[in-house]
C-alpha cells in the first residue's frame, strides 16, 4: 500500500511534467494538468495535484504563478524541459521510466 | 401775374404726373432688382439642393455596396466558423490526449521495468 502511494506521488509528477511539456511554449493552468491526471488516475483531487505542483516549484522543475483569483498557473523551466526530454539525470522523486524510444 | 384756374390746374397735373412716372420707374427697377435677388437665391438653393441630392445618393449607394460586404462578411465568418472544429483541435484537448497517451504509455513501461527488476536475472 505504501509503495502504491509512493508510486502514484512519483508518477503523477511525471504526468504534470509531461501535461507542461506539452503545454509549452506558453504553459497552462492546473485545471487542464488536473483534467489531464484524472486521465490516468481517476480520482486524482486538485490538493493532491497542487502538493506535487508545488514539490516541482521547489525543485525548480515548474514556475508557478498564483493568481489572486485563486487559480495556479504553471509553466516548466528548462531543467524541468531537460528532465522531460531525458537530457540530465532525474533525482529519485519522480517516476521518470527509462528512456525506452531514445527520441 | 394772373395764374387761372385752369393753369393751377394743369400744373398740378403735369407735376403729380411726373411724380407719378418717377415713382413708377423707381419701383419697377427696385422690383427688376427684388425679382433678380430672389431669382439668384432660388438658383443658389436649387444648386445647393442638388449637391444634397447627389451626396445623399452616392451615400446610399456606398451604404448598399457596405451592407452587401457586410453580409458576405458574415456568411464567410460563418463558413469559417462552421470549418473551425473540422479543421482545429482546442489546445487544451491536445495537450490532454497526448499526455494521456504519453502517461499510459511511461506507466506501462515503468510497470515492464518493475516486473524485469523482480524477474530478477530471468527476465
Amino acid at each position: 500500500m505504501h509503495n502504491d502511494a509512493k508510486l502514484r506521488r512519483e508518477f503523477l509528477r511525471w504526468i504534470i511534467l509531461l501535461t507542461l511539456n506539452n503545454a509549452r511554449p506558453s504553459g497552462c493552468y492546473e485545471e487542464l494538468v488536473l483534467m489531464t491526471a484524472q486521465g490516468y488516475y481517476q480520482d486524482a483531487t486538485a490538493l493532491e495535484l497542487r502538493r506535487e505542483l508545488d514539490y516541482l516549484f521547489d525543485r525548480k522543475l515548474a514556475e508557478l504563478r498564483k493568481e489572486p483569483s485563486g487559480r495556479w498557473f504553471c509553466d516548466l523551466t528548462r531543467y524541468g524541459v531537460d528532465v522531460v526530454e531525458y537530457t540530465v539525470d532525474c533525482d529519485p522523486g519522480i517516476a521518470r521510466p527509462v528512456n525506452y524510444c531514445h527520441g | 401775374m394772373n395764374v387761372t384756374l385752369w393753369q393751377v390746374v394743369l400744373i398740378l397735373i403735369s407735376f403729380f404726373g411726373a411724380v407719378f412716372t418717377g415713382a413708377k420707374l423707381l419701383l419697377s427697377q427696385m422690383d427688376r432688382r427684388l425679382d433678380d435677388r430672389f431669382n439668384s437665391l432660388k438658383e443658389a438653393a436649387k444648386a445647393g439642393d442638388d449637391a444634397i441630392h447627389e451626396t445623399l445618393k452616392q451615400h446610399i449607394n456606398e451604404e448598399s455596396k457596405n451592407s452587401g460586404q457586410l453580409i458576405e462578411l458574415e456568411r464567410q465568418l460563418l463558413k469559417w466558423e462552421a470549418r473551425l472544429p473540422i479543421d482545429y483541435v482546442r489546445r487544451e484537448d491536445f495537450i490532454r490526449n497526448q499526455t494521456v497517451i504519453e502517461s499510459k504509455l511511461d506507466g506501462l513501461a515503468l510497470r515492464l521495468e518493475n516486473t524485469q527488476n523482480k524477474g530478477g536475472g530471468h527476465a
